[in-house]
């Protein structure tokens, strides 16, 4: 059984955008999917659909058969709590820190941790940012602010982590070490989608390769 | 959670909590006082309603029969509850004590009962047919200057509250349609300005339920605060009212039991639930 399943799924912008057309695609658990194309080909739109920021025109999404029209608030938020989300633009609380920012998600997970807070600054230091970690994400550069998303969401080990670009404002060893955390995570089992264009990480062969090109699937590999 | 929630609704809505303070503190002040002046009309409608009489003045009439033709002829006016006729015998009865002794000395009991008129106490049927039947009754007067009318000082005063007492409704439910429109406004005001906040909140796996149990419980303190003020400053000045004009009471009266239940009532509405069901309301397009 597929884990996420789009079927014939569309969305277009008013008035007449056609961000997705007729998209078909299987996610399978431990799948490395990889969303690639140009700038407008659709990916953030894509995940946008698959952590239901936005709805399909047209079509329908099932998380584990279970059409996304049809969950409850409470479903939702279960399945939301199983993601590990990096976005685009960051989307952090930029009147929280950079430690509160982490935690929130934490506790959102509902997951069990022993000791949180040494957990948050294990990855803090990871990423080299540990003496930021009482700074407010406001006061943050831009490369920092996306080390803070990207923490945030492995750290709640989720089922299944989405990212939207995570490399875009990153040194290359900034870069490894995600790569890195993403080739364990999905070792463990869990299920990643990558939308990127990089070509560092396109040519490292980690998994299947979707490609978008103006809204339509064009290559599924 | 909520520790981190709190600071993310306050930094960015402090300002408009302060607004909700103040605009509750005026409304809230201002309804006690439409409440006030409400009841304390209703009171005095009460006490005066079939007690102001016009009085109409019958001046050189020495035939009684005429009088008690003329009074039963007003009787049968559709505006006429009831008419009253006072001899200038009753008349200068009742006023012997208040002449001055020497005309008592001078002018024998005929020659002053002469002077003295019949009094017609005319009672209207309502206070609001008060002003036809004076214009009807003026008439007379116009056709015989021996006739006068007299209306009591005061009463403008009670026309008045005869007609606030039958705009109260009106004037509560635009009062309080006010106070629901701005809490909703206001709430849908925060609402959009925590908008990508609660966007960030819900995609990490949270449910609205936080937030709209946080903004109650934010806005139920501020309206408690505001009430607890503007309920001091209104008594305070209510039973100063109360003390210079004695046909005002203070309101609510405490010691009555139907008194309590309806200013309870009133703080659960206004504190507690259109709060409630106003942020319920203003979150309603914000899940995703």
């Amino acid at each position: 059984m597929a884990l996420i399943t789009l079927q014939n799924v569309s969305k277009i912008y008013p008035p007449f955008f056609k961000a997705l057309i007729n998209i078909n695609l299987q996610i399978y658990k431990g799948d490395f999917i990889i969303l690639t194309g140009p700038t407008g080909a659709g990916k953030t739109t894509l995940l946008k659909l698959i952590y239901k920021e936005e709805k399909p025109t047209s079509g329908e999404l099932f998380y584990q058969n279970i059409p996304y029209s049809k969950l409850k608030p409470k479903e939702l938020s279960f399945l939301r709590q199983n993601l590990g989300i990096i976005f685009q633009d960051y989307k952090l609380f930029p009147e929280l820190t950079v430690y509160e920012n982490i935690k929130i998600s934490l506790i959102l997970s509902k997951k069990f941790f022993k000791d949180a807070k040494l957990l948050i600054y294990e990855y803090l230091e990871r990423f080299n940012i540990s003496q930021k970690a009482q700074k407010k994400v406001k006061e943050l550069s831009g490369g920092e602010q996306q080390k803070v998303g990207i923490i945030r969401a492995i750290i709640r080990d989720p089922e299944i982590l989405i990212a939207d670009e995570p490399t875009g404002n990153l040194d290359p060893v900034s870069i490894n070490e995600i790569l890195s955390i993403l080739k364990d995570f999905n070792k463990e089992g869990k299920t990643i989608i990558l939308a990127t264009h990089d070509p560092i990480i396109l040519n490292q062969n980690l998994g299947k390769i979707v490609k978008l090109n103006k809204g339509e699937l064009v290559e599924d590999v | 959670m909520f520790r981190y929630l709190s600071k993310i609704e306050l930094k960015q809505s402090i300002f408009y909590y302060l607004f909700l303070f103040l605009f509750f503190f005026f409304w809230n002040f201002f309804s006690l006082f439409i409440f006030f002046f409400y009841l304390n009309i209703q009171n005095i409608l009460q006490s005066y309603e079939d007690k102001v009489p016009i009085n109409m003045l019958i001046f050189y009439e020495n035939n009684p029969l005429n009088i008690l033709n003329l009074s039963s002829e007003i009787d049968k006016n559709i505006y006429v509850k009831k008419v009253i006729i006072i001899s200038p015998e009753e008349l200068l009865e009742k006023s012997k004590n208040d002449l001055p002794p020497e005309i008592l000395k001078i002018f024998s009991k005929d020659e002053i009962k002469s002077q003295f008129p019949y009094i017609l106490k005319i009672y209207p049927t309502s206070i609001k047919d008060y002003p036809a039947l004076r214009d009807q009754l003026n008439l007379l007067t116009k056709a015989n200057p021996n006739i006068e009318i007299l209306e009591p000082g005061f009463f403008k005063l009670i026309y008045f509250a005869y007609f606030f007492k039958l705009g109260f409704l009106i004037l509560a439910i635009t009062w309080f349609l006010f106070y629901l429109i701005f809490l909703y406004f206001l709430n849908t005001l925060i609402n959009s300005y925590l908008k990508n906040q609660t966007q960030i909140f819900l995609l990490l796996g949270g449910t609205l339920k936080k937030f709209k149990f946080l903004r109650f419980l934010f806005v139920g303190l501020i309206l408690i605060t505001a009430f607890v003020y503007s309920a001091l400053v209104y008594f305070y000045i209510s039973d100063s009212i109360s003390s210079i004009i004695p046909l005002f009471k203070p309101y609510p009266n405490f010691s009555k039991i139907n008194h309590l239940l309806y200013f309870g009532t009133y703080i659960f509405l206004t504190v507690f639930f259109f709060p409630w069901l106003t942020i319920i309301m203003s979150y309603r397009k914000h899940e995703i």
